[in-house]
């Protein structure tokens, strides 16, 4: 996130762009005022709370917002749920937060024609256009809010329709996908140029076209973090979470691959990312480490476990510790590594935390046309 | 502890019980009266002149942002004295619960809950892992109380840098009062974390 507002241009053109808005804003002085802060958040509040499609206006004077019964909310929730609530596109409120008008607008809500019409009415009342998408733009004294300065309500809605991180299972399922795409799996292995120029440093007698056949399944030095950082970016581009900066994990969890926290910063989620398969050494001219299902059963697999433990211990309300496996073995064929483990593995200590813990079906990863 | 500062506390944490119910937040979890208490507090200089009226709540660094050991305690205080209900790990205020707060306080955390109601009571948690105080203190790794009573603590030195940035670049900006300013720049984090 960038704070550095001081000598920024981009930031000043960007304000430079929004002055009428802002202007608008700030000189409007009603809605600066608490009464209509808190009316207009209990709206936001109720909007959250229930899953509606429709477009309602709800029209009320500026004098019954500054005179709002006390604890005016379950009334308002009443009103809304009431079947005329429901039933009408278009609803007065007074102060006690009964319906005292309800009307039927035939033109369609979010039209100009629609527009011009609220803007009139909002020289008598303050209009709050209750749109799909837990979206509200309201009139007052003849003009329209609703955008913010510095987000759009379409940039809101993307962010709103992210997952919750409950479903992370389904971002799983659409990850393999993702992985099957040139540009996606391409950048895990080595080039074909690498490949070639390989052949020549083992001085390999297979001619060229087959020894990148034979060897286009070498993955890049120290693929751990290409690994990683794909899914981590796929992941957070989708999911409604917050991915918590090395910096922030504690010193015995420096080496958690991922983690997550949910929207609202309660449950933790970790994602240890591992692979199978077989690397190019450091030095690019010979073949360098493999890994094989040895090394996720049990030891991976522990050590996810294990983490589960020790946030426990710190009283982390950790939820769920996944084991990504992402495999690159020249066998495709392979069962899933981690295929039906139990506790059975695991050191007695861990055991009754197994339970958190979800092995991925593996994250297939083939160079089926080497870039 | 000081039975005093846990007075002010329990008068806070009350207030805030009581004022959410205004939004419709019939219940609020502990982790979000941390977190608008610490930004009640690191907020407070740049709309007032006076010393931080919360200088009493110490704020640490953890995993879910900053948190004050006296706020926990607190809430035990209150629960146990039936003024807090908990409900499925929430906390509701009692009806008719005593608060004695005086107006500048109560206006304060007020405007702090207004603020914060336009995200949801869920992204609170954002705008606090987001505040520069605390991410200098993650960047760091500083073990230290944050510093958030200093009115040239790291939060209001970037606030008064967003405030700089508007009066520089607009033709004229006297109408834009502090809080509007605050309000600008919670929407400006929002935009940040949302554009991620």
């Amino acid at each position: 996130m960038n704070f550095n507002f001081k000598r920024n241009s981009a930031f000043k053109d960007l304000i430079k762009a929004k002055e009428t808005e802002i202007m608008k804003r700030t000189f409007n002085s009603f809605q600066e005022t608490n009464e209509f802060k808190v009316f207009h958040n209990a709206l936001l509040t109720y909007l959250n709370s229930r899953e509606r499609q429709d477009i309602k206006a709800l029209l009320i004077t500026k004098e019954h917002v500054e005179n709002l019964i006390p604890n005016f909310y379950p009334k308002l929730q009443s009103a809304l749920d009431s079947d005329i609530g429901i039933q009408y596109n278009s609803l007065i409120l007074d102060s006690n937060m009964d319906i005292v008008e309800h009307e039927m607008i035939s033109q369609k809500s979010d039209s100009n024609e629609a527009r011009k019409l609220y803007a009139e009415l909002s020289k008598d009342y303050l209009v709050f256009l209750l749109l799909p998408k837990k979206v509200i733009k309201y009139f007052i004294d003849g003009d329209d809010f609703g955008d913010s300065i510095f987000f759009t309500i379409d940039d809101y809605i993307s962010y709103d329709e992210k997952m919750p991180i409950q479903r992370i299972n389904e971002l799983f399922i659409e990850y393999r996908q993702h992985l099957t795409v040139r540009n996606t799996y391409c950048k895990f292995f080595i080039s074909k140029s690498h490949l070639k120029s390989l052949r020549a440093d083992m001085k390999d007698s297979l001619d060229e076209k087959k020894f990148i056949e034979k060897y286009k399944y070498l993955l890049q030095n120290k693929p751990e973090d290409l690994f990683r950082e794909d899914l981590r970016l796929f992941l957070s581009g989708k999911l409604k979470a917050n991915f918590l900066a090395k910096e922030l994990i504690l010193e015995n969890f420096k080496r958690l691959d991922i983690v997550m926290l949910d929207e609202s910063g309660n449950d933790f989620y970790l994602i240890e990312v591992k692979w199978v398969g077989t690397s190019i050494h450091g030095d690019g001219k010979k073949i360098g480490t493999s890994y094989d299902e040895l090394d996720i059963t049990p030891a991976a697999i522990k050590q996810s476990v294990s983490y589960i433990n020790q946030l426990s211990a710190e009283r982390k309300n950790i939820k769920i510790a996944y084991l990504a496996v992402f495999d690159a073995r020249e066998d495709q064929s392979q069962r899933d590594t981690g295929f039906d483990i139990n506790e059975d593995i695991l050191d007695m200590r861990d055991r009754k935390f197994f339970n958190q813990f979800r092995k991925i079906g593996d994250f297939k990863v083939k160079n089926s046309h080497p870039n | 502890m000081n039975n005093k500062f846990l007075y002010d506390a329990n008068s806070d944490i009350l207030f805030i019980a009581h004022n959410v119910k205004h939004i419709g937040w019939v219940t609020i979890k502990e982790q979000s009266i941390q977190r608008i208490i610490y930004l009640s507090k690191v907020l407070y200089s740049f709309t007032h002149d006076d010393e931080n009226i919360f200088d009493y709540y110490h704020f640490s660094k953890t995993l879910h942002g900053p948190y004050a050991v006296i706020i926990r305690d607190s809430i035990s205080f209150l629960k146990s004295n039936k003024f807090l209900n908990f409900i499925e790990g929430s906390i509701e205020a009692v009806k008719d619960s005593p608060i004695t707060l005086d107006s500048t306080k109560s206006g304060w955390l007020q405007a702090i809950i207004l603020i914060l109601g336009k995200y949801g009571e869920n992204r609170i948690f954002g705008f606090t892992i987001n505040d520069p105080l605390y991410k200098e203190a993650v960047d760091t790794n500083s073990q230290k109380e944050l510093d958030a009573s200093s009115p040239e603590n790291t939060t209001i030195q970037v606030l008064n840098d967003f405030k700089i940035a508007f009066e520089e670049t607009l033709n004229t900006t006297a109408q834009i009062s502090k809080e509007e300013y605050l309000d600008l720049y919670f929407e400006y984090v929002f935009s940040q974390i949302i554009s991620n």
